[in-house]
């Protein structure tokens, strides 16, 4: 066994997902879905940067009332301090029964992409 | 915030991978209390993991938690791992009916390295406890660890994990010091992934497909464009462990080595350790590796257990993450090929 970089990627035959926050969740049929797309692509910014969501998250509330997405922002901040992230607005639904482990670690990972999440 | 609890370090199995020590201690409802005052401040919604040593043993205290939690105007969520063997209707019933996830630990065939205090057969009274998890969590996913002794059981293990009624199959190799894998052990690993992703491939199209989520992972460090898109180091304080005595650790290997410890359930967090842990860089061997960033070559725990430093990683760690790596990519195209909708479907949703 040895510790080995490999020098060269292969090209890989499935692809890549290119896709914005928004547009993922405008093409999600569940909240539990476009709270699982916000955190992806939450995800994807570095470490200690702002957030910013633009645009509506849709599914309109039905009673026009706040949009509360619970879970973790995933870079903590580096004091130690507030780690949950609040979407604030007038559109989306809330659903606090959403099950984020598919940003868990790789032990947790009921994944999305297994039964599990589904 | 996410606290993994230590509840008790003692057990009541004798694995033969397992590095914990058991010396008697147990968590109070008053530590537990501190940390859901230290969540309440800074977090909108707490998460425990019930954890041990064997968590089961703290059944009245977990019942007490949630008790406790109940009169709280704070949203929880619970989970916990088990190795079953406590596990009985009664307890299942009121776990599930309080929305505790329950993960259970069991190696299906490999589970001859997990004995009874007496030197006795886990396997049956185990799969047991599965089948009544199952009952009443149909979605519950195993947590099986693959040790080298027992390596060539792997494939059977999960086919075993799949017949008992698991619909997902998490695994992962016996890491550490008491974790002797060699050449020969790694080269049938090997093959044990290999038929599990065959089998993976042939059910995908089909009602009995199921989670194995060791291979999915790394399809998705792909098409999500890495790694840090897909899980997340503990390291980061998304999921911190807690021990008896409610001293606060990045992750789980960490607990009761006093260098990381990075707050109290008393006095909260200590900000200039928790920064001095954060650990999202690669090691420096793995400096100039294409498959860098979908390589867990970065989490903490397993380069502590594997080489003493979080920011080493270990020729065993290397060799298996390009493994998986070659498997996944190789599977993915696989499935893309045959399944491109479900395929879709499945891993871009």
């Amino acid at each position: 066994m040895k510790i080995e970089p490999v020098r060269k990627l292969k090209k890989i035959a499935y692809p890549v997902a290119v896709a914005s926050a928004v547009a993922v969740a405008a093409a999600s049929m569940t909240s539990c879905n476009i709270a699982k797309n916000i955190i992806y692509n939450l995800n994807r910014n570095p470490s200690g940067s702002e957030v910013v969501i633009e645009g509506a998250v849709p599914y309109s509330q039905p009673d026009g009332g706040d949009v509360e997405l619970m879970g973790d922002v995933p870079y903590s901040q580096p004091d130690g301090g507030d780690n949950d992230l609040r979407l604030e607005g007038e559109t989306a639904y809330s659903e606090p029964d959403c099950d984020f482990e598919a940003n868990g670690s790789s032990s947790d990972f009921a994944g999305v992409g297994s039964p599990a999440a589904e | 915030m996410n606290f993994t609890l230590h509840l008790t370090d003692m057990c009541n199995l004798r694995c033969e991978y397992c590095t914990q020590t058991r010396n008697g201690r147990r968590m109070s409802l008053d530590t537990v209390k501190r940390l859901i005052d230290l969540s309440v401040k800074n977090s909108l919604r707490t998460g425990f993991c019930f954890y041990g040593g064997e968590p089961m043993l703290e059944f009245s205290l977990i019942r007490q938690i949630i008790d406790y939690c109940k009169t709280l105007d704070h949203r929880f969520s619970f989970k916990m791992n088990t190795n079953g063997l406590l596990l009985n209707e009664e307890t299942v019933k009121y776990l599930s009916d309080n929305n505790v996830g329950i993960g259970l630990s069991i190696d299906g065939l490999m589970q001859k390295s997990r004995k009874m205090p007496d030197g006795s057969d886990s396997l049956e009274a185990v799969s047991n406890a599965a089948r009544l998890v199952l009952e009443y969590q149909p979605k519950a996913a195993s947590r099986t660890v693959i040790s080298p002794e027992n390596v060539d059981l792997f494939y059977d293990s999960v086919l075993y994990l799949l017949d008992l009624g698991f619909k997902t199959v998490i695994t992962t190799p016996a890491y550490g010091k008491f974790a002797a894998w060699d050449d020969e052990k790694l080269r049938r690993l090997r093959i044990g992934y290999e038929k599990v992703s065959s089998m993976y491939a042939d059910r995908f199209g089909t009602d009995v497909r199921f989670g194995f989520p060791e291979l999915e992972s790394k399809i998705l460090t792909h098409i999500r464009g890495g790694i840090s898109n897909v899980t997340r180091c503990h390291s980061d304080l998304s999921q911190c462990s807690v021990n008896p005595e409610g001293n606060i650790y990045p992750c789980i290997q960490f607990v009761d080595r006093d260098e990381y410890i990075i707050g109290t359930a008393e006095k909260g967090f200590f900000a200039d350790r928790v920064s001095s842990l954060i650990l999202h860089k690669s090691p420096k061997e793995c400096e100039g590796c294409a498959l860098s960033d979908r390589c867990l070559n970065f989490c903490g725990c397993t380069n502590l257990i594997e080489t003493g430093q979080i920011d080493r990683i270990s020729p065993f760690h290397c060799e298996h993450e390009r493994m998986l790596i070659d498997i996944a990519d190789r599977l993915g195209e696989s499935l893309y090929s045959k399944y491109p909708e479900k395929f879709i479907q499945v891993f871009y949703k």
